[in-house]
């Protein structure tokens, strides 16, 4: 899936249109695009992607950049408001998932807003934000019309970008890869890197020549690490960091994953990621910060078992959602200091009043990273002991069995 | 994005009279002639069309850092612009345009767009050759050698130093 604005780009009506065609004797004195060295014979010319002929050129592109089979697959501009109503309309029958006390509680570690957003409300999000999107149930790409022009390399390397995932599909089978199903927020965004990181990255590669440059010259190391720096800061602004790390952290840490991939073993330098995944997102980003020990799987934190409570919700925030709440608490280096992470769980209970509380243990790597959770947060309890924390929390008041178990589990007892 | 330098000339220009004088004739390919030639068919399109509440002899245009020859070809275009156009707000708006696109592309303009789409690539911004070639055609050899300058900088200081340059042209 492909989202706007993670690549500035020329966004002007003014530029790159087909209705602006330069002069013979401008389009003479710019050079030709220069070939990828491993796609001498593709068509780089920024094409319509409504017209087949187009479609085909840019597919057959991206099946060379990653050194796969050409494939065909089913392309479809759709507007905005239509692809609204697709969206609408498979929606419709569905029940609304419940979440209100798990949305509660990322509200507490400010993670979320306290209201959730109504299903049209995340559908319009959704469709506002999507460039293009690759549907594996039904194996066709759907290019999402903002209104730009349909010619230009940015729009291009976003069908690019697409199907990559339909040469994903067609290797590994997305509706089931790698097997197990990814069950935490820490377990999907890793396994998601591999996904969009890798069509991220090719993209990049791929646009490089687009752009009219001569991809020999062109620094995808900065590029990269600037894209991740812009893809941390739009998480810095949001008021839903927790919903929007799906549309970014994907992106910014997988390109680099993949990229560095690629530098080691070429274009199926990548089959190694998607033999061995990430199986956290601290994995992911030690290694490509090269900063901390890549921790692949999670330590365990225990369950507490208090009459009165009933589990409602559990996750794992992983090093990233650590991160998130050590950005939000204004904590310097957030990226760094949450590789200390070396396990966690989010739990969330209701009391026999259908009240909600939360819990949220963590294992770190040192006393310091520990103590960075005992920050005043309001309706909750921060505290650690050694390399152990914990943030509890209530609407009304916190749990005194919850936190007393708490703080018997930090001491080790 | 495509940086707003591209049409910042324009803005810039809007301030400020004409300052064509009916002295010594200015240099053929000149910034003046240029200029003269712009004001000339701006004041000559007004006649034309009899666009009311203009004064035909104020021009208002000034573009610092623009090409001369760019200039002329935005007067050339004015002559024949249509009288809509002439009347609204931005009455040479669409010939800015219509120059950006059609002025003679000069390595200069190439030079600069090679060198900054790569470097704003680096910096994860995409702005490819062709549509840098269009947009920057109406600047001036000395801006745009100014800003290649810039375009060394870390990411952070690049924009800033292209915005100095083309906020202050030569």
């Amino acid at each position: 899936m492909r989202l706007r604005a993670l690549a500035l780009a020329c966004a002007l009506a003014a530029c790159g249109s087909s209705e602006d065609e330069a002069s013979p004797a401008a389009a003479a004195m710019l050079n030709p695009p220069t070939p990828l060295p491993e796609c001498p014979d593709a068509d780089y010319a920024a094409c319509d992607v409504r017209e087949p002929d187009c479609q085909s050129s840019i597919a057959a592109l991206a099946a060379c950049v990653r050194d796969s089979e050409p494939l065909t697959v089913p392309i479809e501009v759709l507007s905005e408001s239509d692809y609204i109503a697709l969206l609408q309309a498979e929606a419709e029958g569905t029940p609304d998932a419940e979440v209100e006390h798990f949305q509660r509680a990322l509200a507490w570690l400010e993670l979320a807003p306290e209201q959730t957003a109504t299903r049209e409300e995340e559908i319009a999000h959704h469709a506002t934000n999507v460039l293009g999107v690759y549907r594996s149930k039904e194996k066709r790409i759907i290019i999402v019309d903002h209104g730009k022009p349909a010619d230009t390399p940015y729009i291009d390397a976003t069908l690019l970008h697409e199907v990559v995932h339909a040469l994903q599909d067609a290797d590994y089978d997305l509706t089931t890869w790698p097997g197990e199903p990814a069950q935490t927020f820490d377990a999907r965004l890793a396994r998601n890197a591999v996904v969009e990181g890798e069509a991220d990255f090719y993209e990049y590669r791929a646009v490089a020549a687009l752009l009219g440059l001569d991809v020999a010259e062109v620094d995808f190391e900065s590029a990269l690490l600037e894209h991740l720096d812009f893809v941390q800061a739009r998480l810095s602004e949001s008021t839903a960091p927790y919903r929007d790390s799906y549309a970014t952290f994907p992106y910014g840490f997988g390109a680099l994953q993949a990229f560095h991939a690629w530098q080691d073993g070429g274009p199926r330098g990548t089959d190694a990621i998607w033999a061995s995944p990430p199986g956290t997102t601290q994995q992911l980003m030690a290694v490509q910060l090269g900063l901390n020990e890549p921790q692949a799987t999670p330590l365990e934190l225990p369950l507490p078992e208090i009459e009165g409570l009933t589990l409602y919700a559990s996750d794992v925030l992983g090093a990233w959602g650590f991160h998130l709440v050590l950005d939000m608490d204004g904590v310097s280096n957030p990226a760094e200091r949450s590789l200390d992470w070396r396990g966690d769980r989010l739990r969330v209970f209701t009391d026999t009043d259908n009240q909600p509380y939360l819990l949220w243990q963590l294992e770190l790597a040192s006393e310091d990273a520990a103590r960075l959770l005992t920050r005043t947060r309001a309706g909750c309890t921060g505290r650690s002991f050694a390399t152990r924390a914990f943030v509890s929390c209530g609407d009304h008041e916190v749990r005194d069995e919850l936190t007393s178990w708490a703080d018997a589990w930090l001491s080790g007892e | 994005m495509q940086p707003f330098w591209s049409w910042v000339g324009i803005a810039g220009g809007l301030v400020g009279a004409c300052a064509c004088s009916s002295g010594d004739e200015p240099d053929a390919g000149s910034y003046e002639a240029g200029l003269a030639a712009l004001c000339d068919g701006l004041s000559e399109g007004y006649r034309r069309c009899r666009v009311r509440n203009r004064d035909y002899d104020y021009c208002g245009y000034s573009p610092e850092g623009y090409d001369g020859q760019g200039l002329a070809a935005v007067g050339a275009c004015l002559r024949t612009e249509d009288c809509e156009a002439l009347a609204s707000d931005e009455p040479a708006a669409h010939c800015f345009d219509e120059a950006r696109r059609t002025a003679p592309l000069r390595q200069v303009v190439v030079d600069y767009c090679e060198s900054a789409s790569l470097n704003y690539f680096r910096c994860n911004s995409w702005w490819s050759v062709e549509d840098c070639s269009e947009g920057m055609r109406l600047w001036n050899d000395a801006t745009l050698l100014n800003a290649v300058g810039c375009h060394q900088q870390p990411c952070e200081e690049l924009s800033n130093c292209e915005t100095i340059v083309f906020e202050h042209p030569r």
